[in-house]
């Protein structure tokens, strides 16, 4: 059943005519209907749930009704507790609960000790939800009316109270469970900033981003995406600094969604990017809440998805993907320096082994005569030709590395040192491959590593194999064709409607300070202009240095 | 979009896709099929020319013991030659003797037999402009006597003779004249070529057996049009290269003003100008030298630390400075050979007089009037007053 693609695709061509299909009567989302099809095309999705319950049941007064609806649509959750009681004025009650996820002290200490015991009798009088709400000493508190939103609401951690006698209940959220705690982020390590990390929690995630910016305009709206999953999803951004339209965008794009589950905040990523064919990541993906913070207060916007700690950061342009968070903490001599390094090394990453394979085959004269000679002498009983040979090596390597990643860290080591003996050195001693080889693939692989956003270095790698092939069929001749052709793609991608290479391509000069050199925050007066409604300054006045101006 | 659209769409990334597999990659040629040329050496033969290639040997060299080759017992290098009509013709006979296609970009050194220089060496630039691969930068030399022996001359230095010659030419001169520079003066009958002449020469007495040649390159070779007309070594050659400016951290062998010995200087920051003068009816020219000596050794008994012994001595260096410069030339004028460009720095100076002298040049310029004037000082000859280790009583 891939129904809910080809839906998507038919709404994302919509999407690229602006004025063309409204692309919204899908309103899927926001705590409504529970994954049954809305509407036009019901019945299609959502199979499977075998206890289908029509749209809008209403609950009944009778809580015994009630209890054998609900008790019929979870069955064979054992994860489910159903808790009858009876309230100290006599009524008959009912909690229901999702064990795990809710935080069951809690629960106990707040609903069912004062239920039981503290409750005023004359409160039977009024309705549940004043019952509840006079008698249960907890904050959340959400009317329930109908089965559907019972369901939701029980299995979104929330405690569920019935009572005997009124058609509508009460949730109230008693979220707890264990989960991962703030912890470093381990896929960007700083030597010098914050060391929390995002979590699989949605809610300390956005608690992580308030912490940051104690501001009312640092906006979350809520989305729930998934016919299974129901995943909570969140877009952040700070109003008033974001461009409105590419929120509303966001927004809309957001909402068209329809999905079966989302595990990751990747599934979201393929879905609501512009260009999905394209190699080149058109969002950027952080673990880190000081990285979002920065870029939120640079007027993008964040997509928080519950049950990953990777959060998605638009519109981005490619020279973020090459700017780590650290350089906006260290002094500037050195992130500028580190800066340049990284896209030196970017290039390198991109361009090296190709260019040895177009000099090595079709330009030796361009080596300096000495070089030649030891590439010569290293090359003379290598029986591949030096494409295969590189490409022996590079596919190794990329083996080598996936290898290292999936397994425990104990056996990574063994792995790297096989890899580094028998690939490098056997291989060379045995003259299967040359030493500037194994040097270059080695190099290459060093400098994707500079790169700070592992996006961006996956789409490098990829495309070092098309230089390398380029390189190989036509030598340097091709390595500039390839460039030509990889700059127009890059000038043609836009993120959010925002080109890709902005600053650069369309140039701007106020984007200088923040491009290929990190300016003192001193200095740092503008906002990076693409993505701001008006091209405004950071601060009303200029950032002042806090020492006095005539020392 | 469209079906037709699409189609359009389809076949051209089908064409797009297909264009590199009709390319064929027809100029690739792996590095291990290729001869690596380093240096050339043309000979005659009665009418014939012998060209030698020297090649070399990747597999020898075994990149990663560095220099100090020929400590195997082979040669890093293998020489292939053959004779035929033309120099270029020969060099296409020789690939017939080889397994690898001769690549001609990385040729560090083009030597010359003294024959063939004799006879001119027109006949062999013409191929250098049409074949791309050679490579223009290509120095070129005049070997005393025959050019493959002083090519096959090996060098413990360095891994290959040729790229120990390139060394010794780029030590020898400030810029030793490359193919792209012969080419240039030939085609200006205002200067005539000027190379680096190499002989093969016993390095040392100590062993007598023939692995202790060596190439010296210590003298010059004069060109009149593309025909070699003298070598010249010795006095002969500084006076060349102090008139031409092309002496690199020139050492100069002084002797003392007063007392006996000799003092050693280096000349630095040295410029020889040429300056036409005109307006006589001889034609005058002057050869402007300036730049200051570093006093090396004081092998003498002579006191220079006083006044008078200073500008003693520095008269002595201007002295010798214009002493050799005067007689190289004579030397040239007797050889109607204009290797230092008097022509041009005419032509740069005043084009019509030029266009007057010109069409009898090489008469105007033997009988042209030079006039040397030296402007060297004297700087950093030494702190310790007396020579080191002499009592200043000894001195004179």
């Amino acid at each position: 059943m891939r129904d809910w693609k080809r839906e998507w695709r038919r709404r994302r061509m919509s999407m690229d005519d602006p004025h063309g299909g409204s692309g919204r009567e899908g309103t899927g989302g926001a705590g409504g209907s529970a994954g049954k099809g809305n509407g036009g095309n019901g019945g299609e999705s959502g199979g499977g749930n075998g206890n289908g319950f029509s749209e809008g049941e209403p609950l009944q007064p009778s809580l015994a009704a009630n209890e054998e609806r609900l008790g019929h649509i979870l069955q064979d959750c054992s994860d489910i507790v159903f808790r009858r009681f009876r309230i100290r004025d006599g009524r008959d009650a009912l909690l229901v609960y999702t064990e795990g996820i809710v935080d069951s002290a809690e629960a106990h200490v707040h609903m069912l000790m004062p239920l039981l015991f503290l409750a005023d009798p004359l409160l039977a009088e009024t309705g549940a939800d004043t019952a509840a709400s006079q008698g249960v000493s907890l904050s959340q508190m959400r009317r329930i009316g109908s089965v559907e939103e019972a369901v939701e609401a029980v299995l979104s951690s929330n405690a569920l109270l019935l009572v005997d006698g009124y058609s509508e209940g009460a949730a109230f959220n008693v979220k707890g469970g264990t989960r991962r705690g703030v912890q470093e982020p381990n896929s960007e390590v700083v030597i010098r900033g914050p060391r929390e990390g995002f979590t699989e929690n949605l809610r300390v995630n956005t608690a992580l981003l308030r912490f940051k910016i104690k501001s009312p305009d640092l906006k979350m709206v809520r989305f729930v995406k998934g016919t299974y999953t129901r995943t909570d999803i969140v877009l952040a951004y700070i109003d008033g600094i974001a461009d409105r339209k590419i929120v509303q965008e966001a927004k809309r794009r957001i909402e068209a969604i329809e999905i079966n589950s989302v595990l990751e905040s990747g599934y979201i990523e393929e879905l609501i990017e512009d260009h999905p064919n394209s190699p080149f990541p058109q969002l950027q993906y952080t673990e880190r809440p000081d990285t979002v913070a920065g870029q939120l207060l640079e007027g993008r916007f964040a997509i928080l998805v519950d049950g990953t700690p990777f959060v998605m950061i638009g519109p981005i342009t490619v020279w973020q993907l090459l700017q780590a968070s650290e350089d906006y903490y260290e002094r500037f001599y050195i992130s500028n320096l580190i800066r340049w390094l990284r896209f030196g090394f970017a290039l390198i990453a991109l361009y090296l082994p190709g260019l040895y394979v177009a000099v090595v085959t079709f330009h030796p004269d361009m080596l300096p005569t000495t070089l030649l000679l030891s590439v010569a002498a290293a090359r003379e009983a290598i029986p591949f030709p030096a494409l295969v040979e590189m490409l022996i090596m590079e596919v190794s390597f990329e083996a080598l590395r996936e290898a290292g990643i999936r397994l425990p860290k104990t056996v990574g080591q063994a792995v790297s040192i096989l890899g580094a003996l028998v690939v490098g050195q056997a291989a060379v001693e045995a003259g299967i491959v040359s030493a500037p080889v194994v040097i270059i693939v080695s190099l290459t692989g060093i400098a994707s590593f500079t790169i700070p956003r592992f996006s961006l270095a996956i789409t490098i790698r990829i495309l070092r194999f098309v230089m390398i092939f380029a390189a190989a069929a036509f030598g340097l001749y091709g390595l500039v064709i390839g460039t030509i052709m990889l700059v127009a793609h890059m000038c043609n991608l836009n993120s959010f409607g925002v080109p890709y290479l902005t600053g650069v391509a369309p140039f701007r000069g106020r984007d200088q300070q923040d491009i290929f050199i990190r300016t003192p925050w001193s200095r740092m007066n503008y906002m990076p202009g693409t993505y701001v409604q008006s091209r405004q300054k950071r601060t009303e006045q200029n950032t002042k240095q806090g020492i006095h101006e005539s020392w | 979009m469209t079906g037709v659209n699409r189609r359009f769409a389809a076949v051209s990334a089908l064409w797009l896709v297909l264009l590199p597999l009709l390319a064929g990659c027809w100029d690739r040629h792996e590095i291990n099929d290729i001869a690596i040329v380093l240096g050339t050496a043309v000979d005659k033969e009665g009418t014939m020319y012998r060209t030698t290639l020297q090649i070399a040997l990747p597999g020898q060299m075994s990149g990663t013991k560095g220099g100090g080759g020929g400590t195997t017992g082979r040669k890093n290098w293998l020489m292939v030659s053959d004779v035929a009509e033309t120099p270029k013709f020969a060099s296409f006979k020789g690939q017939q003797m080889m397994s690898r296609l001769v690549n001609l970009s990385h040729r560090r050194v083009f030597i010359i037999g003294e024959e063939v220089a004799r006879d001119g060496i027109q006949k062999l630039l013409d191929t250098m402009a049409r074949d791309p691969d050679n490579r223009l930068t290509t120095l070129m030399l005049v070997a005393e006597g025959r050019a493959d022996r002083v090519l096959n001359t090996e060098s413990s230095l360095e891994l290959v003779p040729a790229e120990a010659i390139r060394e010794e030419a780029i030590l020898s001169q400030r810029h030793p004249p490359t193919l792209k520079d012969v080419t240039n003066i030939l085609y200006d009958p205002g200067k005539d070529p000027m190379l680096p002449c190499i002989s093969t020469v016993e390095m040392s007495p100590l062993e007598a057996d023939n692995t202790n040649k060596a190439t010296r390159l210590d003298k010059v070779a004069v060109f009149r049009n593309d025909r070699l007309v003298g070598i010249a070594d010795g006095e002969l050659r500084d006076g060349l290269l102090l008139a031409s400016g092309q002496g690199r951290d020139f050492k100069l062998l002084v002797p003392a003003p007063e007392g006996e010995g000799y003092l050693i200087i280096v000349i630095l920051h040295y410029s020889a100008r040429l300056k036409p003068i005109f307006g006589q009816e001889r034609m005058r020219m002057r050869i402007m030298a300036d730049g200051y000596a570093v006093v090396l050794e004081n092998n003498s008994n002579f006191f220079m630390h006083r006044p008078e012994g200073i500008k003693k001595f520095e008269q002595v260096v201007n002295d010798t400075v214009r002493k050799r410069i005067e007689k190289a030339v004579r030397w040239l004028q007797e050889k109607e050979s204009d290797a230092l460009g008097f022509g041009r720095a005419i032509h740069a100076r005043s084009p019509q007089e030029w266009h007057r002298v010109k069409n009898n040049w090489r008469e105007a310029f033997s009988r042209a009037e030079v006039e040397v004037v030296t402007m060297l000082d004297v700087e950093n000859f030494g702190y310790n007053r007396a020579p080191f280790a002499k009592r200043e009583e000894e001195l004179t």
